[in-house]
């Protein structure tokens, strides 16, 4: 178990910029950064709006912005955050498999939205998993196939690879794969998940339908109502104040994840903002 | 207090005259681990009117199977030794209270 005072999840501009604030302001800080490979920023060829670094490149920004946050003594954890459970003072949440305690949660998770395919959330925990250090051991000696949007999902794919008999691999997006992986590497692209038969899964893409026992899915982000339960919303966006706080004591929220506009120096800005008021409830006495 | 379950006791302990909530887990699970304390602090909170049980999917597999857990945390819900409820993967404490107040 890991602990800081500020637990921020989010890997752009606001995550970043809260980082290097709290630091600033003497907070511990952990960053649970997923280096995701379809971040919008990443692709970003050239900036021409965010003042003080003309016609930088998306990806060059982030790296400044991240190298900042590191040198200021930010601490980047690159796993998925999958649940912050607030317990009244502080918040636990569950980083990879690893259980990070903090005094406060920014949440800084972008406007992208994880798109499941159809019959995945019908199928959780009836074949479909999202964990596969908690539920690979159900499918030992086993046929599996790994789904992943993400270069975390080799990682899975391994450790699974040690319990299944055999593990089957497809990317749902384009990242690093190494060829030479304890898996099978399959070529279509999934579109849908359905059940069999009481005892298998079918994976529907492009190029046919396979049956596996069981099915992972992969990717670098969540959604934010599962990662916080009972989170307000408005649409798509949570909902904050102009302090950045959210209707769950302890947690924040900044960036594109809070609405529009969806632009780096507003992300940047409300990052300073959610640190800064973080900061504050922190040093309050507790009631 | 949560009481471990093992396969051999597990039918007399579903078959009480009060609800019976039997949390299915493994010590290498990280969500496991986040709602062991939540489960602690319902079971204490509602002693004497729904009895708490640990089944640890790796003593007893054949348990997981016969219920057909296939992924963990999952938290089943009995009553006169049925099935009445079951949520899968790790709640807050007051969806755990919504599923037992139900119960009661």
């Amino acid at each position: 178990m890991a602990n800081c005072d500020l637990l921020i999840i989010g890997s752009g501009p606001a995550a970043w910029s809260c980082a290097l604030t709290a630091r600033q302001r003497g907070l511990s800080v952990i960053v649970a950064a997923t280096e995701s490979a379809t971040g919008w920023l990443q692709k970003a060829e050239r900036i021409d709006n965010y003042p003080g670094m003309p016609q930088v490149s998306g990806k060059e920004l982030l790296r400044v912005f991240r190298q900042q946050a590191v040198d200021a003594g930010a601490e980047v954890l690159p796993h998925l955050a999958r649940q912050v459970m607030p317990m009244g003072q502080s918040c636990a949440t569950l980083v990879g498999d690893d259980i990070v305690e903090s005094k406060a949660v920014v949440l800084a998770t972008g406007a992208a939205r994880p798109k499941l395919l159809p019959g995945e959330e019908e199928l959780l925990g009836q074949g479909v998993s999202w964990c596969g250090t908690c539920d690979s051991m159900f499918f030992r000696g086993q046929e599996v196939a790994v789904l992943s949007a993400w270069k975390g999902g080799v990682e899975e794919a391994c450790f699974i690879a040690g319990i299944a008999a055999q593990v089957d691999y497809y990317c749902l997006a384009g990242h690093d794969l190494p060829q030479d992986g304890p898996y099978t590497l399959r070529s279509g692209k999934p579109k849908e998940l359905r059940r069999a038969d009481e005892d298998h899964i079918e994976v529907v893409t492009d190029e046919g339908v396979r049956q596996y026992n069981g099915v992972f899915v992969f990717r670098p982000t969540c959604s934010v109502e599962s990662l916080v339960p009972g989170l307000a919303m408005d649409g798509p966006f949570i909902r904050v104040d102009r302090s950045m706080r959210t209707n769950v004591s302890g947690v924040y929220a900044c960036g594109d994840c809070t609405g529009h506009p969806l632009q780096i120096a507003k992300a940047v800005g409300e990052g300073n903002i959610a640190a800064i008021t973080a900061s504050e409830d922190i040093a309050k006495p507790a009631q | 207090m949560a009481k471990e379950i093992m396969t051999e006791e597990f039918n007399a302990f579903i078959n009480q005259d009060k609800p019976v909530l039997i949390d299915f887990w493994a010590t290498w699970c990280g969500p496991c681990r986040m709602l062991a304390p939540v489960v602690e602090e319902v079971s204490a909170q509602y002693e004497g009117q729904v009895a708490v049980g640990k089944v640890d999917v790796d003593k007893c597999p054949e348990l997981a199977k016969q219920f057909r857990v296939m992924s963990i945390p999952t938290l089943i819900l009995f009553k006169d030794g049925k099935i009445v409820d079951q949520k899968l993967g790790f709640m807050p404490k007051s969806a755990l209270e919504e599923m037992i107040r139900k119960a009661l």
